[in-house]
């Protein structure tokens, strides 16, 4: 995701043709795992950086409505994830069937309430939620901690996000475009995944298998979260260190 | 608050309150605002919201695997597989992460088309099974 850096030629063909060839052999590869959501996430932090880098709208328009037009088509041609589209839609339907995680999900948060049923107290987890230690760890986070847990956690999302657009706006600023770019690359991509994972719990959005960074289980997105919020610490020792008047 | 005097502290400390009321959009706001003397040197505030989200994050990941996970044979049983083996992932992380905080932004920008090709190769390699 790390590219465009340069200043960005409009033109067609130099401004985002080497960007397309790039995400299209990129998505071929997600897809053929096939891993849906991460090709939606790579995708679109790619292109708001594009976007933050300086490229006319009017180039980035029209391959948001490509990409868009290409995620409907792939969910079209492939049976199980319309399933999980229309199993989204009305998880009700089919609660033993294709609704099943997700009504589990739905209960497990209700059961929650406003403070949780405390620590260890929830019964979700006891075979009734799949993936309950990874995609849906919120939902057993709002079973017992509650509302207010959810909140801290929506609210330490959000903050993260906003913190890492502010450190590259700093950078930015500070004339330097690369760390800008990274710095806002990694906001999208946390703000992007952390949203869609928090949506697909609460039913927001079909359920795509994305975890919620930081929190799901599972060793290599932890330890590539945690690279990649040390690189956003650097953009900004490094922005406090020239705005000190340091060399870096 | 750039309009305090503090005499006593001498002018660098004035300075320094200049600097903090820029912060805030005071008369020292600039576009290349000058940070607080004795400022943190990196983000604080940044590292603990981190530090609590994997807090909650593997107090969650404890409390939703530790039935399912000590009634398991995959995990033998033991009540703590999916909390030790996370714990183990966030310090190695915790380790490579320093590491990478170590290395300056120029170089990133050195390597990334590299870094981009050993990511693709990583993705490549996925698809091909392991012989069994």
């Amino acid at each position: 995701v790390i590219h465009a850096d340069q200043p960005l030629r409009q033109s067609l063909l130099n401004g985002i043709g080497p960007f397309l060839l790039i995400s299209l052999a990129v998505s071929v590869l997600l897809l053929r795992e096939p891993d849906f959501g991460a090709t939606l996430v790579v995708l679109s932090t790619g292109l708001l950086i594009l976007f933050m880098a300086g490229l006319d709208h009017r180039l980035v328009l029209p391959v948001v409505v490509m990409g868009l037009a290409a995620a409907i088509a792939l969910v079209w041609i492939e049976p199980y994830r319309l399933e999980r589209v229309f199993g989204f839609m009305d998880p009700w339907k089919e609660e033993f069937g294709k609704g099943y995680q997700l009504t589990q999900s739905l209960m497990a948060i209700g059961r929650g309430g406003l403070f949780g049923l405390g620590l260890g107290a929830g019964v979700s987890k006891h075979y009734y939620l799949p993936e309950a230690h990874t995609d849906f760890i919120l939902a057993v986070t709002a079973e017992e901690l509650g509302l207010v847990g959810v909140f801290v956690v929506i609210g330490a999302f959000g903050w993260l996000t906003w913190r890492a657009f502010a450190i590259g706006r700093e950078a930015r600023q500070l004339e330097q475009p690369f760390a800008a770019l990274v710095a806002q690359g990694i906001g999208t991509l946390f703000g992007i995944q952390s949203l869609i994972n928090i949506a697909v719990n609460m039913g927001f959005a079909p359920t795509k298998g994305l975890t919620l960074p930081l929190m799901s289980y599972g060793g290599s997105g932890m330890i590539a979260s945690l690279i990649t919020l040390s690189v956003l610490l650097r953009i900004d020792w490094e922005s406090r260190r020239i705005a000190r008047g340091f060399k870096v | 608050m750039s309009s305090y005097s503090f005499p006593k502290i001498g002018s660098k400390a004035n300075e320094f309150f200049d600097q903090v009321g820029g912060w805030f959009g005071g008369k020292n706001a600039s576009v290349g605002r000058p940070l607080r003397a004795n400022a943190a040197e990196f983000d604080v505030t940044l590292l603990w919201v981190v530090a609590v989200l994997v807090a909650v994050g593997l107090l969650m990941v404890y409390s939703s695997s530790i039935a399912s996970a000590s009634e398991s044979r995959f995990t033998r049983s033991s009540p703590a597989y999916f909390l030790v083996r996370q714990s183990l992932f966030v310090v190695i992380g915790a380790v490579l992460a320093l590491f990478v905080f170590d290395t300056s932004m120029r170089t990133w920008e050195r390597i990334a088309p590299f870094v981009f090709i050993a990511a693709s190769v990583l993705i490549l390699l996925v698809l091909f099974p392991r012989q069994t």
